[in-house]
């Protein structure tokens, strides 16, 4: 069937190769219907009319997921399709990603969980970007995509004015229930020399400076990651008992050392990154150390991620159905210690993945 | 790492399913409660098995998905002894294919045999023991089962593909417990290893446990061999006491009764009449999934 001139064609007939038609499929008959607007209207069946009487099954459908009041109401007749609210946390995220990824770049992305006696909170990652790789004004571009992001304009003229510092920059993003943070990190390249200074004066160097706000409430707060270069595993240890864990948690102290001596048993401590992060007006007082070096999967902290689980009273069913996902993805780095909020937490980083993902084929 | 700390809990998302791989509603809600494997689990520590058995089960479980390979735990005259199962009823479509599964233990577990994938097989297995999780021993032996048309009720054979050749192994005949207990019951008694004018049936089709869902009646080379398939856990505790598991995986299961009670299991034994009217029980085993 064809159309030709607003006519509809319909060709039928026996398919013949032969000489003549050099291979083609040669047809018999020919028809041509010639339509008036009147019989064009009769032939014409909208979406909406095939639909029609399948609404009924589609209401019920969607009505499932509503409060029980809700669903009776949608799944009356005459009803409009009825959607869930959007969810500001789902779309903030994609409007990270879609932001980063116009910037045209290769980036990392790194999933993250946080565990704590507030429960458990998956929604989290980190989309990295190396500062040389992005043409033109890195600076403006990644406080444009802040700004997109509804980064408070004092907090953007701060971090603006560190920008310089920035070897690359880590979009980070965390949302639940309770709302939507996002975050700008600035890393440091940290010179070999002034490394070395301050392994030998045991003092710790700025890795990276964070600016965290609140999109819907303007709330923000700057923190510092202090890296302490050098340090062995029972230097790490003394600085998790005497400045972290200083005034208690025991519990996850011993968590924490387990982590470091799993990790120890790897590569030499000396290799892993240990961070302290601190906040100014607040008490948040806690560390991150890097596990890349370890090479270690996520299942090789089962039963820490469980004692974890125990700790903070995490139902094992939501937990399992996480650690099911992640098990086999390689370790990144623990965070963890006493939070701005005062409360006791780990983060667990996970699953670095570079993008964009280009399928073979289509090279 | 002990195995305690290696136990699973169900998901929301978590199916039920049987040891063919059919699905059940579970008994109560299941969300927090043991997944089945957590059985498995426990007995390779009972068992001091390698530490690389828990790795064949995640390289298994990586390579074709959760929820897509049913164990048995064994237990033979003197020692425990595993199987895995793997079923596709996609047949020559198959995703789960006996290649696929061996070469994603192949760093834990070799195996040289060419195998046909050409054959219409729904289901194959493979052997685990000590020997092999600790890396001394390749498998040797692919089980290997197809269906059974002709049959009346549904029905299959198992072969073993072993690198001298293809030998058959077993007849499985399935029995609805709730509507064809008397076929069952015949079938037992149909057999050249049992004599019902020597030994009442329920011997071999107890009554504790003949309220299942499905029973299936083997008839393997030397014996048979019969399988009480959903029963709840308190008929798996009965089954492990009057099998005489070891302490351990029966106190296992008896003070877990609450964190398995969503579960239906599977067991099985294989038996043959001896001289003096004498039911001897070779091998059984209890079946879950992971």
């Amino acid at each position: 069937m064809s159309l030709e001139a607003g006519d509809i064609v319909v060709e039928f007939g026996r398919v013949a190769r032969t000489a003549s038609t050099q291979g083609e499929a040669a047809t018999s008959r020919r028809l041509l219907l010639s339509l008036n607007d009147a019989l064009r209207r009769h032939l014409l069946l909208s979406l909406n009319d095939a639909l029609r009487r399948h609404a009924p099954g589609l209401r019920a459908a969607e009505a499932k997921s509503l409060p029980p009041g809700e669903a009776a109401a949608a799944t009356r007749p005459g009803q409009g399709a009825v959607h869930a609210p959007p969810n500001e946390a789902g779309e903030k995220a994609a409007l990270l990603f879609s932001l980063v990824g116009e910037l045209g770049v290769p980036h990392q992305y790194e999933r993250s969980f946080r565990i704590s006696a507030g429960g458990l909170h998956a929604n989290r990652f980190l989309l990295t970007v190396g500062r040389r790789d992005i043409a033109g004004e890195a600076r403006e571009r990644v406080l444009g995509i802040c700004e997109r992001l509804e980064m408070p304009p004092a907090l953007r003229k701060t971090a603006g004015e560190r920008f310089e510092m920035a070897r690359c920059v880590h979009f980070g993003f965390e949302g639940d229930a309770g709302g939507v943070i996002c975050k700008l990190y600035l890393e440091r390249l940290v010179p070999d020399e002034e490394a070395r200074q301050a392994r030998e004066r045991a003092q710790p160097v700025l890795l990276h400076l964070a600016f965290k706000w609140n999109p819907a409430s303007e709330e923000h707060v700057t923190t510092e990651y202090l890296w302490h270069p050098g340090l062995s595993a029972a230097g790490i240890g003394g600085r998790l008992a005497q400045h972290v864990y200083r005034d208690g948690a025991q519990d996850s102290l011993a968590i924490a050392n387990a982590v470091l001596a799993l990790a120890a048993g790897k590569v030499p401590a000396e290799q892993l990154q240990y961070l302290e992060v601190q906040e100014q007006d607040n008490g948040r007082r806690s560390f991150d150390l890097n596990l890349y070096n370890a090479r270690l999967q996520v299942k090789d902290l089962q039963p820490l991620l469980y004692r974890m689980r125990e700790l903070y009273a995490v139902r094992p069913g939501q937990f399992q159905a996480l650690y099911d996902q992640i098990k086999m993805k390689v370790l990144g780095h623990l965070a963890g210690g006493v939070h701005r909020n005062g409360k006791d937490f780990f983060n667990l980083y996970y699953g670095v993945t570079g993008l964009p993902h280009f399928h073979e084929g289509f090279r | 790492m002990k195995a305690a700390e290696r136990y699973e809990y169900a998901t929301s998302r978590d199916p039920s399913l049987n040891y063919c791989l059919w699905e059940y509603s579970p008994a109560v809600p299941a969300e927090d409660k043991f997944r089945s494997v957590n059985l498995l689990f426990q007995s390779f520590d009972y068992a001091g098995i390698d530490a690389r058995a828990f790795d064949i089960v995640d390289a298994i479980r990586e390579a074709i998905g959760p929820f897509r390979t049913v164990f048995g735990v064994k237990q033979l005259e003197d020692r425990l002894a595993w199987e895995f199962y793997f079923y596709d009823y996609e047949r020559r479509q198959r995703e789960v294919s006996i290649s696929r599964v061996l070469e994603a233990i192949r760093p834990l577990a070799r195996c040289d045999l060419e195998i046909n994938e050409s054959l219409p097989y729904f289901m194959f297995s493979l052997d685990v023991d000590a020997e092999l999780a600790g890396g001394r021993r390749d498998i040797d032996v692919v089980h290997m089962y197809v269906g059974n048309p002709g049959s009346t009720v549904s029905s299959g054979i198992a072969y073993a593909l072993r690198a001298q050749g293809t030998t058959l192994e077993n007849f499985y005949f399935f029995f609805d417990a709730a509507t064809q207990l008397a076929e069952a019951s015949k079938k037992i008694c149909s057999s050249a290893h049992f004599d019902d004018t020597s030994m009442p049936v329920e011997a071999v089709l107890v009554p504790e446990l003949r309220t299942c869902k499905t029973i299936c009646v083997a008839n393997k080379q030397t014996h048979d061999c019969v399988y009480f398939s959903g029963i709840d856990v308190h008929q798996l505790l009965f089954f492990l006491e009057r099998l005489r598991y070891p302490e351990a995986i029966v106190s296992f299961v008896g003070q877990n009764r609450a964190n398995l009670d969503h579960l239906r299991f599977d067991v099985g034994f294989d038996y043959c009449m001896q001289a003096g009217g004498r039911l001897a029980v070779l091998k059984s085993g209890y079946y879950g999934v992971f």
